[in-house]
């Protein structure tokens, strides 16, 4: 037993290296994905990180948003949303027209529970940009006077 | 060049897999679902003894070691450092458990480390592992359990003496107060002595009876807590999930039924990886025509393994090879199989089932030895195809294991999503707390759960994970 103890990983025969190999590069894969991402903040799988308010809305991300709200960014201040996530072409939007572009009736509410408070051309905006049913009624809940529920055909 | 004992290497490719679960586990905030309640209930407590106290009265469960623990880590957060304390608990425990199941291991050839790497995937990657990491409430219970079990198995294998006995004895009440599953620690201990691992003695393992059916007293007759009934929650049944009425239903004249089905599929589950929870997924996706990757790996890995298992438990039985450590951890993983499955008899979830899971890596272990040890023996033919086998085996093994990654920042960025909105949600529902103290926990719980800086899974994700791996 005691030499067998003190045996080393000199040579793995073939069939015990076709076991033992991959959880070794599994383990060591994984750890790296971490220390990556530890080290650069960019992980290598999901690397989409927001660069303003209306962006972190687009991409669903609502701690980014909660975090840049705290850190006093305006919630009703439009902000480049990059090209393929609302339209093929990047497009400025307010955080609400945002949410409902994508269709998330639960960021609207996050954004309006955080103060947003749109005024009648964004919140016509917002309006128009959904077809979302639980978008437009929560949206109704809180119609700015002036905005009115139709939309121009483009 | 370094070249490590293969004991070394064991330890040392544990503490890999034990590094990224653990910093995974910590790089998530509390949950707030079966967690906020807990703390809020903590906060309101007295005293540890209290909460004691307190659910030993509880309907259905006898489970007062559990609220006390997570008074006792309340108390320690002091009103700011949740996160801390709980994520860090819980990637403690998960640091014990793999260095309590590689140390049963006992490597020491170069073959046992291709075993013993098998079995730390095995663990990582079977669906039973994801409950001991997917959520905690606030605390993991379940993993609990299973640090439980592997100490005891570790007892077993231990030299003995008085104080082992002693330990066995406390960390089965321990584990008995905490959750029902904590009885397998006393199946551990017995199976353990059966095949020959007595560093349990037959005197504590007499010690354990008898705090068995004490515990059988206390549940059943002196604070009789009842069963949970048919009505308690959903269950998967082959392709659905029925909900509690259409439980009582079907079942509620005629429950032996049900709790066969719940044992049979829960044995089933760690042996094949489905069903799952009840309910058989694989067979639903073929049926619906979307069998993806993250369907077949699972059942065809798993399917494998435990021929494997089946193979050498065959082949030893027909050359009557004496009782070694293989056939020992092939014997004490069946057997809590057996007794975790009997557990779940009332409703079968993966959590539940995630000591089975465990002990079933064990068996995988000394299956996957005694392949190692056979094959050269065999012709070269077979010698070959049976390595590609092993690899791909392994291979497939890793690609569960590696999931688990994928799982935990899923499950991080959905924690924090729900503390995000939570505030806004209680106070539209009226369910907002007008004790100061509760608001502080909450608005503590939610500053320290947005604060986490998360890749974001939800959009612009690759969908190559999604069909590899199970959410």
């Amino acid at each position: 037993m005691a030499s067998a103890n003190m045996a080393r990983l000199n040579k793995l025969n073939p069939i015990v290296a076709a076991v033992a190999i991959p959880p070794v590069l599994g383990a060591i894969a994984w750890l790296v994905v971490l220390a990556m991402t530890g080290v650069s903040g960019h992980h290598p799988i999901w690397d989409l990180q927001s660069r303003n308010l209306a962006e972190a809305a687009a991409f669903r991300d609502s701690g980014a948003v909660a975090r840049r709200v705290a850190a006093g960014e305006d919630l009703n201040r439009p902000g480049e949303v990059r090209a393929g996530v609302i339209r093929p072409a990047s497009t400025t939007l307010v955080p609400i027209a945002a949410a409902a572009a994508i269709r998330e009736a639960g960021m609207v509410q996050l954004l309006l529970d955080l103060g947003a408070s749109p005024d009648a051309d964004a919140w016509q905006r917002a309006w128009c940009i959904s077809d979302a049913a639980d978008v437009r009624s929560l949206l109704a809940l809180h119609r700015p006077q002036g905005a009115l529920e139709e939309c121009v055909a483009p | 060049m370094l070249r490590p004992s293969p004991r070394a290497a064991t330890y040392g490719l544990a503490a890999l897999f034990a590094l990224a679960l653990m910093s995974d586990l910590l790089w998530m905030p509390i949950q707030v679902g079966d967690s906020l309640g807990e703390l809020i209930e903590a906060q309101r407590s007295p005293s540890v003894w209290a909460s004691f106290e307190s659910a030993l009265g509880s309907n259905g469960y006898l489970r007062p070691l559990r609220i006390a623990q997570i008074k006792a880590l309340s108390d320690l957060a002091q009103d700011s450092n949740y996160w801390l304390v709980f994520r860090g608990f819980h990637a403690l425990l998960l640091g014990v458990a793999v260095f309590l199941f590689t140390r049963v291991l006992r490597v020491s050839t170069s073959t046992d480390f291709a075993a013993a790497a098998f079995a730390l995937v095995t663990l990582t990657g079977l669906h039973t592992f994801r409950g001991t990491v997917q959520e905690a409430f606030p605390i993991n219970h379940f993993l609990e359990i299973l640090v439980c079990c592997l100490l005891t198995l570790n007892l077993a294998r231990s030299r003995g003496g008085i104080w082992v006995d002693a330990t066995a004895a406390i960390v089965f009440s321990a584990a008995a107060l905490t959750l029902e599953s904590g009885l397998l620690v006393w199946v551990v201990a017995c199976a353990a002595w059966t095949v020959g691992w007595r560093g349990i003695s037959i005197r504590g393992l007499a010690l354990m009876t008898v705090l068995l059916l004490g515990y059988m007293y206390l549940r059943f007759v002196f604070v009789p807590n009842g069963m949970p009934t048919l009505l308690e929650r959903s269950s998967g049944f082959w392709l659905t999930v029925l909900d509690p009425t259409e439980l009582q239903q079907r079942f509620g004249s005629r429950p032996l039924g049900f709790y066969s089905y719940n044992v049979a599929t829960s044995v089933m589950s760690v042996l094949f990886s489905e069903p799952q929870a009840g309910v058989f997924e694989a067979v639903r996706a073929w049926l619906d025509d979307r069998v993806l990757p993250r369907v077949v790996v699972p059942v065809v890995t798993s399917a494998i393994t435990t021929g494997l298992i089946l193979w050498a438990t065959t082949r030893r039985a027909v050359n009557r090879q004496a009782l070694d450590d293989t056939a020992r951890f092939i014997i004490v993983g069946m057997a809590v199989i057996g007794a975790n499955a009997a557990l779940s008899f009332s409703y079968t979830k993966n959590d539940i089932l995630s000591i089975a899971g465990a002990f079933y890596a064990l068996a995988a272990y000394g299956a996957i030895r005694d392949g190692l040890l056979t094959a050269p023996a065999m012709q070269r033919t077979a010698r070959i195809a049976f390595t590609v086998l092993l690899c791909v085996l392994s291979v497939g093994w890793t690609i569960r294991s590696a999931g688990g990654h994928y799982l935990l920042r899923l499950q991080a960025f959905r924690h924090q999503a729900d503390w995000t909105v939570l505030p806004g949600l209680r106070q539209r529902n009226g369910q907002w707390p007008s004790d100061l103290a509760e608001q502080r926990l909450i608005h503590q719980l939610r500053g320290d759960a947005v604060g986490l800086v998360l890749p974001n899974t939800r959009v612009g994700d690759p969908q190559w994970p999604v069909q590899i791996w199970p959410d």
